[in-house]
């Protein structure tokens, strides 16, 4: 029997990973994607990004950290919201797990 | 079963393939580590078929079909529209899903080729971004998409409007409807449990979701409501929870007492609607409807008393506790959150909630499906070209 792949071919599988950046350079420009603005139910993501930066910065030079937050939790950020990340090193989500 | 384990699932995957090696191979020599391009496969026989489905996770534990070349390519056929048109992305992983890639689930869930075109505009719907179709589906809420089939294409192919409507009502049609996409989702979409699906309890209806009108009743058709032409028919798309029983247990003929029993139902306080508005789906089955309409309350009138009669006082589903949210986002603006005498809705409006006529030409009863509240999942409504 010939048999049709019913998975379907996805456009920009296999893209890399970003490059490392390298240490001792100058402070890191960091952001936090931030799924709701308050905490209505369940894990209060806001808050556990001001204590990742808090610990971050323990460890880490840090410079001025981005914080953006979706307007709704289950869709992704609007184009603008990724516009005002483009400039930073590295962004930080939250995911459930 | 003959030569293969029948383990059938993920555990027993190395054993299963090795055991298939000679049994199936890929017709194209394309380099076999890009799992992202899509190829013909040969498989010996049916038995060789269901132990590759399972082994490659093409199906969701349910046995599938194959989906043999000659099978696709005359769905594509019937479906009057070209193999590679592209419908758009399945999130979440992205799989593209030309015509081909639908055909191919469409034959798995053993679709017959006239129900393409509900197939596609379902397809179509799911795909409108108001739907946000990938946290539908990866949400840790229980819904998933219902597909409502209305108008004149339900009688044409045999799709259950009667008895256990909810479940296929015994039709091949409304059963490989609901499958299909399903199926589409998982192979298409990767949308499995674990990773990335979060679901807590999950749905029984993710096998197969599926339900269509009943043609002749006196209200306006439910695509009618939605703006399309009443002779069309049409597919709409609503991700909610299972359907939620209403018996008309102790009230009398008066409709708005019969209609306090549903609004009574479409409220719990633990629902995703109470709290956070959004759309609800309410069935009534014909002799409910029949009853209603010979009373002056009319389709319209129907959602009107609903959306009032199932607004809840403030206080009683939010609690002044100081570690408890003191403030919802999405509730209009005219609601004072700090006055608990304050009556909240749970829909957007009179019109998100999407009233069907189905089930059982018996008894009257009426049937609840809350939604996934303000996080999409939106109805959509397609006509079936």
């Amino acid at each position: 029997m010939q048999i049709v792949d019913p998975r379907g071919r996805v456009v920009g599988a296999g893209k890399g990973l970003a490059p490392r950046i390298e240490p001792g350079a100058e402070a890191l420009q960091l952001a936090f994607l931030v799924n709701e603005q308050s905490r209505n139910q369940g894990p209060d993501f806001y808050g556990y990004t001001l204590a990742i930066e808090a610990a971050l910065r323990e460890r880490l030079e840090l410079g001025d950290v981005v914080r953006v937050c979706k307007p709704m939790l289950s869709r992704p950020a609007e184009p603008a919201q990724l516009e005002e990340l483009r400039h930073v090193q590295g962004v930080v989500n939250g995911l459930a797990k | 079963m003959g030569k293969l384990s029948a383990c059938g699932g993920f555990a027993c995957r190395g054993a299963t393939l090795l055991a298939l090696e000679s049994q199936i191979r890929e017709r194209s020599p394309s380099d076999s580590r890009e799992r992202s391009e899509p190829h013909d496969l040969e498989v010996r026989d049916l038995d060789a078929w269901l132990e590759f489905a399972y082994a490659e996770g093409l199906t969701d534990g349910l046995p599938v079909l194959p989906p043999t070349r000659a099978w696709v390519d005359a769905l594509v056929a019937d479906s009057g529209r070209p193999a590679g048109e592209v419908l758009g992305e399945i999130p979440p992983r992205g799989g593209i899903a030309t015509l081909e890639v639908i055909a191919a689930n469409a034959a798995m869930a053993g679709c017959p080729p006239e129900c393409m075109p509900v197939l596609l505009a379902a397809v179509e719907a799911l795909l409108d971004p108001r739907f946000n179709l990938n946290g539908v589906q990866v949400t840790t809420h229980g819904c998933w998409p219902l597909l409502v089939v209305s108008g004149s294409v339900v009688e044409g192919l045999g799709l259950a409007t009667a008895e256990s409507v909810f479940n296929g009502g015994g039709s091949r049609a409304s059963a490989s409807l609901g499958r299909a996409l399903r199926l589409l989702l998982w192979n298409a979409g990767g949308a499995h449990p674990g990773e990335p699906v979060k679901e807590v309890f999950g749905h029984p209806g993710r096998y197969a979701y599926c339900v269509s009108e009943v043609p002749e009743h006196p209200w306006t058709a439910l695509h009618e409501s939605r703006g399309l032409p009443r002779e069309e028919s049409a597919v709409t798309v609503f991700a909610c929870e299972s359907p939620h029983s209403v018996a008309f247990w102790g009230v009398g003929g008066d409709p708005e007492e019969r209609l306090m029993a549903v609004a009574d139902s479409m409220h719990p306080h633990g629902s995703n609607n109470t709290h956070t508005l959004g759309e609800i789906l309410v069935a009534f089955s014909p002799a409910e409807v029949r009853h209603l309409h010979a009373r002056g309350y009319t389709r319209e009138r129907v959602q009107d008393f609903l959306y009032e009669a199932s607004k809840r006082r403030l206080g009683d589903i939010r609690s002044r506790a100081p570690d408890a949210p003191r403030h919802y986002d999405w509730w209009p603006e005219e609601i004072d959150q700090s006055d608990d005498e304050a009556r909240v809705p749970i829909v957007d409006g009179p019109e998100a909630i999407h009233l069907v006529v189905a089930g059982a030409d018996s008894i009257p009863w009426a049937a609840v499906c809350p939604g996934w509240g303000h996080l999409g999942g939106f109805a959509v409504t397609r006509a079936v070209r």
